[in-house]
């Protein structure tokens, strides 16, 4: 019996360091808007303007504007910089990829009387976006003299007095760690057996170098429907279906600063690899008012995206202890039967609020007297709504529970509520149209140590549109700062990395009218 | 990527023809005013579909006509439902409800479908967990950050390259990837007691709970597990059982 509780508590708490935290959470929604070029470059504001594929996304009820149709491509291409200062130094890394705006069909019907004889027309619209890129090349480097990685390990089997269980209770981190020596017993080898340190010198100093190559994002899948009356009132709901796919690896890496070659530490790097996938559903709703000509008016409520997700995950360190261990390597498969680690869960992003309002200068049908627009959004994202809780087909264990509710209060403490704005405006000249654009993405991290985060987005555009086709360009560039931690300690000084972030996105939407 | 470009070129071709209704005249912008569709100039021909059938009754019993045709023995599982159950009366064992005759098909035609359940006997040896983290590090009260605290070091064994304001020098940054020696540090006691022979176990847990440091042996431990004169040998050069 005493053996079935020693194997069933083994279990229990293996835990792992490849952790499901908040920032998890916030990767899945703090994300900026994406669309048509077009709507791109007015800023992303398209709560209330209308008559663009792109409404399927944030107004839905601006695909009722439509009484032709409209077949649209829009595909992209990205860079994304980080610029990174961790203890007092900076890197920099960088990402270029390919990706895709809003592309698909929208086919309005022809103006028709209703049942009480008012005129109404409906339409309809099939569509997918990027609504969000993960792809980014991440870099750090600092020498710290204050904590090391393996305090992490350290906190995590603080209480436990085994060392047997250290050695195997916990495959993705802390097991590799004292299996490899970068953590030891207090008196190495088999003495002390129920107290650990770590073997890296922390307080001469620790050079530290953090990569992390992330890629994926999500793809949304839009089912719209629209109607409008009297040319008025506009109103329309999307249903979403977004699929997610996040890859990562991280190596983090710490060395020896010091001169001493008989420390019993020289390195230790840390592999992690990552890759979470699965889809989800959400709905987006949304009304527009034209109260007088030229003049609109919206409000749109996303409700939360719900998502069935996978986590895949395997670890492994390699630590060398000089003359006293050499090097030495583990992988988190070694403990696990040979397998990577994965588990399934529900999460939910947060709900949106919109309001928005637009300026159109003529309403009218001769393109040669349509003039330009303004226009501009206000957006709500309570970020702290983000949750997660336990798939019914999958781990339901009290532990796994707990956890994800330990999680959820977390991201509570770490996030709150933000505000974000997107203007712009477009000048038209009978077939070409310039615009601009700028957008405001509020700080949607609580200061715990010191996290802060904001995206600011400037853009511009040109635009075709005659013989039945149009074509626009956009580029949309980006600052924003954020923060990275490698590892967040509970007892020990840690410190973020913190991010300058620059992008360049250029996007081109070739369109038809149907 | 030809493919696609291809793809993408066989689209906009398709999609340039489709434009004709605007390739001449203005094209409607349906941000400002969208117009109604220009309509086709001939007389459209609503299509009359004259097979059919008025009621569900005609259809069931006109398949039935040609299933029985086709092969008078193979469907007369299916007389009683389309002779009475398919009204209400009686219950087939076939059907799961007595309206929908569907749900037999598979028997019939799906070459994969046969009345044995197969179950997924497939497992995960690993049980799946949450990847889990300290959360306490998100409570506000947790205040171990540092900033900026620069340190110096002469001649360290490492430094970053380049540029650097903290006064490294510029040795290049080097880890060596030797080919580490195998880590027996692992194989723990609970994870070994299930399926050794019980001589091998009483000698592990006379052991325990003293930590064995395995890494000086050359051999795995999958060779020792079933022979407690091996193990024995071993726990004696690693003086286990001494400790």
């Amino acid at each position: 019996m005493k053996k079935i509780i020693f194997i069933l508590t083994g279990f229990a708490c293996s835990a792992t360091l490849l952790a499901q935290d908040p920032t998890d959470a916030l990767r899945y929604s703090w994300n900026v808007s994406s669309g048509t070029a077009r709507q791109q470059a007015v800023g992303g504001a398209m709560a209330s303007l209308g008559g663009d594929l792109s409404a399927a996304y944030v107004n839905p009820a601006g695909l009722g504007f439509y009484k032709t149709g409209d077949f649209v491509l829009s595909p992209a291409f990205n860079s994304w910089n980080n610029k990174a200062t961790y203890y007092s130094r900076e890197e920099k890394d960088n990402r270029k990829y390919a990706s895709f705006g809003a592309s698909g069909l929208v086919i309005g019907s022809g103006t028709e009387k209703d049942r009480k004889g008012r005129n109404s027309n409906s339409a309809f619209a099939l569509a997918i976006n990027r609504t969000a890129n993960f792809g980014s090349n991440l870099l750090y480097r600092g020498v710290n003299n204050q904590s090391s990685y393996s305090h992490k390990f350290l906190e995590e089997i603080n209480g436990v007095r085994d060392a047997n269980a250290v050695a195997g209770n916990y495959p993705f981190g802390t097991s590799l760690a004292f299996n490899t020596y970068w953590i030891d017993t207090v008196a190495g080898g088999s003495s002390g057996n129920y107290q650990f340190q770590t073997r890296a010198p922390f307080g001469t100093g620790l050079i530290q170098e953090n990569v992390v190559e992330s890629r994926g994002g999500i793809t949304e899948l839009a089912l719209a429907f629209a109607g409008a009356t009297h040319d008025k009132w506009f109103m329309g709901f999307t249903l979403g279906v977004p699929f997610l796919r996040y890859d990562r690896t991280s190596t983090f890496t710490e060395a020896d600063a010091s001169t001493d070659n008989n420390n019993k530490f020289d390195y230790a790097v840390f592999t992690q690899n990552l890759e979470t996938k699965g889809s989800g559903v959400n709905l987006k709703m949304g009304v527009i008012y034209k109260p007088v000509e030229r003049v609109r008016l919206g409000l749109a409520f996303h409700t939360p995206s719900f998502y069935r997700l996978t986590d895949q995950y395997s670890a492994s360190i390699t630590t060398n202890t000089e003359n006293y261990q050499g090097t030495m390597s583990q992988a988190s498969s070694l403990l696990n039967n040979n397998a990577d680690g994965n588990f399934t869960y529900w999460m939910f992003t947060p709900y949106r609020l919109m309001a928005s309002a637009s300026y159109v200068l003529r309403e009218i049908e001769d393109v040669r007297k349509q003039r330009g627009f303004l226009t501009a959004d206000i957006e709500y994202v309570n970020y702290k709504a983000s949750s997660y809780s336990t798939d019914p087909e999958g781990d339901n264990s009290q532990g796994t529970k707990d956890y994800l509710k330990s999680l959820n209060k977390a991201i509570d403490n770490a996030y709150k509520g933000a505000f974000n704005f997107r203007a712009g405006g477009e000048l038209k000249f009978t077939t070409i149209m310039t615009r601009l654009g700028v957008a405001y993405y509020g700080n949607p991290y609580q200061d715990i140590a010191g996290e802060n985060g904001n995206r600011f987005q400037l853009s511009g555009g040109l635009g075709y549109r005659n013989k039945g086709i149009f074509i626009d360009l956009t580029y949309v560039h980006t600052m924003g700062k954020d923060v990275d931690f490698a590892y967040r300690l509970q007892n020990r000084p840690f410190s973020a990395a913190n991010l300058r972030q620059t992008g360049g996105n250029v996007l081109l939407t070739l369109g038809f009218k149907i | 990527m030809k493919s696609s470009l291809l793809l993408l070129a066989l689209v906009v071709a398709a999609m340039s023809s489709c434009t004709t209704a605007y390739k001449t005249g203005q094209t409607p912008d349906d941000v400002y005013y969208s117009p109604t569709r220009p309509q086709d100039e001939y007389v459209r021909i609503e299509k009359e579909d004259d097979r059919r059938y008025r009621y569900e009754e005609d259809f069931q019993e006109d398949r039935y006509l040609r299933m029985k045709i086709r092969n008078r023995n193979q469907w007369s599982d299916l007389n009683d439902w389309y002779a009475y159950e398919r009204f209400g009366f009686g219950h087939n064992y076939y059907y799961g409800s007595y309206n929908n005759p569907y749900n037999t098909w598979n028997y019939y035609y799906n070459p994969y479908c046969s009345h044995t359940v197969f179950v997924n006997t497939s497992f995960t040896a690993n049980a799946p967990k949450p990847r889990m983290a300290n959360l306490n590090t998100y409570n506000p009260n947790n205040n171990s950050t540092v900033s900026n605290p620069k340190t110096q070091f002469s001649n360290p064994k490492y430094s970053l390259p380049g540029n650097t304001n903290n006064g490294y020098n510029s040795n290049t940054y080097t880890i060596t990837t030797t080919l580490p020696p195998t880590v027996l540090r692992d194989i723990t006691l609970h994870r070994l007691l299930p399926a050794v022979h019980p001589a091998v176990r009483d000698l592990l847990l006379a052991a325990a709970p003293r930590y064995a440091v395995f890494n000086t042996i050359t051999e795995t431990m999958t060779g020792f597990v079933n022979n407690p004169a091996k193990l024995e040998s071993l726990f004696t050069t690693c003086n286990l059982l001494n400790t």
